[in-house]
Order: structure tokens, then C-alpha cells, then sequence
């Protein structure tokens, strides 16, 4: 009996140890989402759209907001083909010299120090061109949009068990048909869901942009080749002043950004489930 | 004569291991053909020599001859996509799209293959999917998607997939390995009412089934050829020590 009860003991204690530990490891997220409500909220009810949509002397964020869109979709429009057909290309041959270091070079892309690509991108284009731009500012997180999408595209292909893509051949269909049209497809759920944590990521990113992007918060935006804002770069540049007010309106930005990040995150969580098989 | 397939000294190996060993088998037109073996014994392998989609598998070496109607499939002139668009497959696990509707997932290889005009593709589906005793079943849901149906349905849908493309041989590579009995039976009714029309290849690790359905069988073991025959001999007086022992149960 009483060795029975140091056994269901001995478990009640691991198991609350367990708990506490996860508790722990997640404690710091809801402190970063509570916290940044809790103080970016006030700025943002005391100071109404005029924060989403005035500049920065008006007591608002706009440009940065703006910014931050146009840099992100810049990304895309960089990013997005050329990840998606890396991606493809790793899954479609494996075995090739090519594939395979294909594979390894995207795990480390993913990994890699993203302030040195800031750096590297404004050796290529800022320095040459003698300005910060968005162009810039897009090209270096395009790369950082890279590898996410290409190792998603390419998980999400292998994921597709073999006897489907016996049966796209089976019908008689080119390599191409039946990648495009059948396989691909199939597995535009996993891919989708690269392609939104990729642009959530680059999204939220400051360090590539340091170099790059410049900054931009009294007027809006009106041209590629011009330097332009984005709301984490504004934040860590508010967070540097000695004023009250730079601090206020960077908890706001940042609330902004958190929100942002979570329009991007959530629906991938919620929605987004693999097809049924 | 001229059959429908025809081997000649086929070999095949994955990398280094030597998977069917100088296979010569002959396959008449129409009718129901079975390749049985024990597990591992390479009769989906040599299935997929039939169509080419063994190539899939790029550590997969063919040697040897397949005639399809006296045409070398494996000669370097021939398109192996031309040879699938006339050799039609049923797998092991019901692999309907799943992300195409009922409909789509019948009409897709002649959409892709550009195979009929627009306006007549809908005829053509319901054609196959009556050919393969399913319209009534599916005729009231063709725009619902194929995890809705049980095993045995959408097995009968991959069967219309492949009718469809009106091809003269279909293979079948274990179709009613993963479907209950009921499912089977339908499966195994409907080879009666396709095999006066076309050249159906089963493989099938049950000699009860190829006993029930086919009009040849042929024994593999080991990736050899052992016997061959019109299903009853075969059965009833095989000349093998092995396929006796294989066809009353004595062999995996």
C-alpha cells in the first residue's frame, strides 16, 4: 500500500514539475503580448487614427506602417517565385549534386545572421546606388523570405505519400502536368503556410533593414528608389531618444506590429490544415 | 499470335539487387490475368514494368523486352508518357486526389492530356463512372470531394480515373488489398463485367482470389517465373512442387 502511494506520488511530482516548466518556457509570451497591450494600448486610444495614418511629428505612425507593407510585398514579389521553385526543385530531385546542396544551403539561409545579409545587400546596391531605397531594403528580406518558403514548399511536396504521385503518372502526364497541375496542388495548404510564416517573419525583422531601408517617417513613401520606413526599424530607433513621447509611440508601434504579426500567424494555426487524405 | 503484353527476358534491379530474373511471360488479350506470389516475390515490380512507371524509382534497372501489342515499350524511340496515356492503373491503397472533386478527379487525365473536346468530356465521365459501377452511387455528389467515400467507392472512382482515357490494358496492382469483404466483391464483380472489353493484369497475394477471378494466372517466386496457365490447370493440377504448395496454402 504505502509503496503504491510513493509510486502515484512520485508521478503527481514529475507531472507538476513538467507543468511548471512548460509554464515557464511559454510565461515570457503572454508577458510580451500582455505587456505591450497594456502600454501600447493607452497610446493608441489617447491618440485615435491619427497614430495609424499621421507621420511621426503629428504623433503618428504612418509612413512606418506603410512602409512596412510595401517592404513586405517588395519581398514577395522578389522572393516568392524564386523560393517556391527551389523549393520544387529540391523535392523533384533529391539525388542530383545540385538537390542535394540545395537542401543544405537552405537550412543554413535559415539559420544565417540576418544582419549580415542587411550588410551584404547594402554592399550590392546602397553603397553602388548611393542611397537607402526600398528596393534595398525588399532585396535583403527577400532573401530572408527565401528559405523559409523553399523548405516548406519542399517539406510539403515530400509529404505527399508516393502512390499519388504513381497516379498523376500513371495517367500518362509529363513531369511538368503532373507536378503543377496535380502534386502542387496538393500540397498548396503546406506551401501557403510557409509562404504566410515567411512573410510574418520579415514582417516583424529590423536587423536586415538597418543598413537598408533608411527610414521614412514624415511623408509617406512615393517611390522604390527612395528610402523608406518600416515599424521595427522606427521602434528601435524611438527606443534610442531620451524623449517620453518616442517611448509611448514606440509601445503603440509595437502593438502594431505585434498585431500585424498575429493577423499573419493566427489564421496559418487556425485555418490552415493539411488536406484530407 | 498476338498478346497484349509480352516479356521477354526481363530483368529488373533496384541498385544491386536483382528483383525479377529473366522473366518470359506472354499475357492474351482480354481477360483477367493474374500475377500471384508471396509477399517481396517482385510482382508489383514486374506491374510497373508494364507501364513504365517503374521509372519513377530512380535506383530501378530494366533489362530485358515488354511487347505491348508486338511493341517494344523499352525501345529508345518510345515516349513512356504515350505508353501510360493506353495502360491504365488501379493501385494497392485507394489514392483518389483528394483535393479534386469526384468529378475532377475522373475528367483530369483527359483534361490534362487534352485527350477529348471541352463539351465532351462530361459524357465521357459519366460513361466511365457508370463502366465502373459507381454513377448511381456518386451521380447526386459528383462536386463533393473523395474522402466522403469508403474504401471500396473510391477505389471503383481511381478504376473510372483510368477508364476514362479508354485504355486497352489495366493494371491492377493489389486493388482490394485495403478494402472489406463487401468492397471486394464488388471490386471483383466488376472485373467480370470489364475483362470481355479489356486487358486486366491483377496482382494479387491471394491464390483463393486469383482462383476466383482471372482466366490465367502466372506463379511468381523469388522473382522468377515458376508456372503459368489457364487458372483452372494451374489449380487443379499444377505441375510445381512450389505452386501447389503456394496455391493450398503452404507457401506465405
Amino acid at each position: 500500500m504505502s509503496r503504491l502511494n510513493a509510486r502515484k506520488l512520485k508521478e503527481k511530482a514529475f507531472l507538476a514539475c513538467v507543468g511548471a516548466l512548460t509554464f515557464l518556457a511559454i510565461l515570457p509570451l503572454f508577458h510580451i503580448i500582455l505587456s505591450v497591450a497594456a502600454k501600447g494600448l493607452p497610446v493608441i486610444a489617447e491618440r485615435g487614427w491619427k497614430f495609424i495614418t499621421g507621420t511621426l511629428s503629428e504623433g503618428g505612425i504612418g509612413p512606418a506602417v506603410a512602409g512596412t507593407f510595401l517592404l513586405t510585398f517588395l519581398a514577395a514579389l522578389f522572393g516568392l517565385p524564386v523560393a517556391f521553385l527551389v523549393g520544387l526543385y529540391a523535392y523533384e530531385f533529391p539525388n542530383s549534386t545540385i538537390g542535394r546542396w540545395t537542401k543544405t544551403l537552405l537550412q543554413i539561409m535559415l539559420e544565417f545572421p540576418t544582419i549580415l545579409v542587411g550588410v551584404f545587400v547594402m554592399q550590392i546596391l546602397v553603397v553602388p546606388r548611393g542611397t537607402y531605397s526600398s528596393i534595398a531594403g525588399a532585396l535583403a528580406l527577400a532573401i530572408i523570405l527565401t528559405p523559409y518558403v523553399a523548405v516548406y514548399t519542399h517539406e510539403a511536396m515530400r509529404e505527399i505519400p508516393f502512390t499519388y504521385r504513381e497516379a498523376a503518372f500513371s495517367l500518362g502526364l509529363t513531369r511538368a502536368k503532373a507536378l503543377f497541375r496535380i502534386l502542387v496542388p496538393m500540397a498548396k495548404r503546406g506551401i501557403l503556410t510557409g509562404v504566410l510564416i515567411g512573410l510574418a517573419k520579415v514582417a516583424g525583422e529590423t536587423a536586415p533593414l538597418l543598413f537598408t531601408a533608411g527610414g521614412l517617417y514624415e511623408s509617406y513613401p512615393d517611390s522604390i528608389t527612395r528610402p523608406v520606413g518600416a515599424i521595427p526599424l522606427l521602434i528601435y530607433q524611438l527606443v534610442q531618444s531620451p524623449s517620453k513621447t518616442d517611448h509611448q509611440t514606440a509601445w503603440g508601434a509595437s502593438l502594431v506590429l505585434l498585431l500585424i504579426f498575429l493577423g499573419i500567424f493566427i489564421p496559418i494555426r487556425l485555418s490552415l490544415r493539411e488536406v484530407k487524405l | 499470335m498476338n498478346y497484349a503484353i509480352e516479356t521477354r527476358n526481363l530483368n529488373v534491379y533496384y541498385g544491386s539487387n536483382h528483383v525479377i530474373k529473366g522473366v518470359d511471360l506472354k499475357i492474351p488479350e482480354k481477360g483477367v490475368f493474374a500475377l500471384m506470389g508471396p509477399s517481396g516475390c517482385g510482382k508489383s515490380t514486374m506491374l510497373r514494368t508494364f507501364n513504365r512507371l517503374i521509372e519513377l524509382n530512380e535506383s530501378a534497372r530494366v533489362e530485358g523486352e515488354v511487347r505491348l501489342f508486338g511493341e517494344n515499350i523499352y525501345s529508345p524511340d518510345v515516349d513512356p508518357i504515350e505508353v501510360r496515356k493506353q495502360v491504365g492503373m488501379v493501385f494497392q491503397y485507394p489514392n483518389p486526389f483528394p483535393h479534386l472533386t469526384i468529378y475532377e478527379n475522373v475528367a483530369i487525365g483527359l483534361k490534362l492530356n487534352k485527350l477529348l473536346p471541352k463539351d465532351e468530356i462530361p459524357k465521357r465521365v459519366e460513361w466511365a463512372l457508370k463502366k465502373a459501377a459507381l454513377w448511381d452511387e456518386v451521380k447526386d455528389r459528383l462536386d463533393d470531394y473523395p474522402s466522403n467515400l469508403s474504401g471500396g467507392q473510391k477505389q471503383r472512382l481511381v478504376i473510372a480515373r483510368a477508364l476514362a482515357m479508354k485504355p486497352k490494358i489495366l493494371l491492377m496492382d493489389e486493388p482490394t488489398a485495403n478494402i472489406d469483404p463487401v468492397g471486394t466483391a464488388k471490386i471483383e464483380e466488376l472485373l467480370f463485367e470489364l475483362k470481355d472489353e479489356y486487358t486486366i493484369v491483377l496482382v494479387t497475394h491471394s491464390p483463393a482470389q486469383a482462383a476466383r477471378v482471372s482466366d490465367w494466372v502466372a506463379f511468381l517466386y523469388l522473382g522468377k517465373l515458376i508456372e503459368v496457365g489457364p487458372t483452372r490447370k494451374v489449380f487443379e493440377n499444377p505441375e510445381h512442387e512450389l505452386t501447389e504448395k503456394y496455391v493450398t496454402g503452404a507457401l506465405g
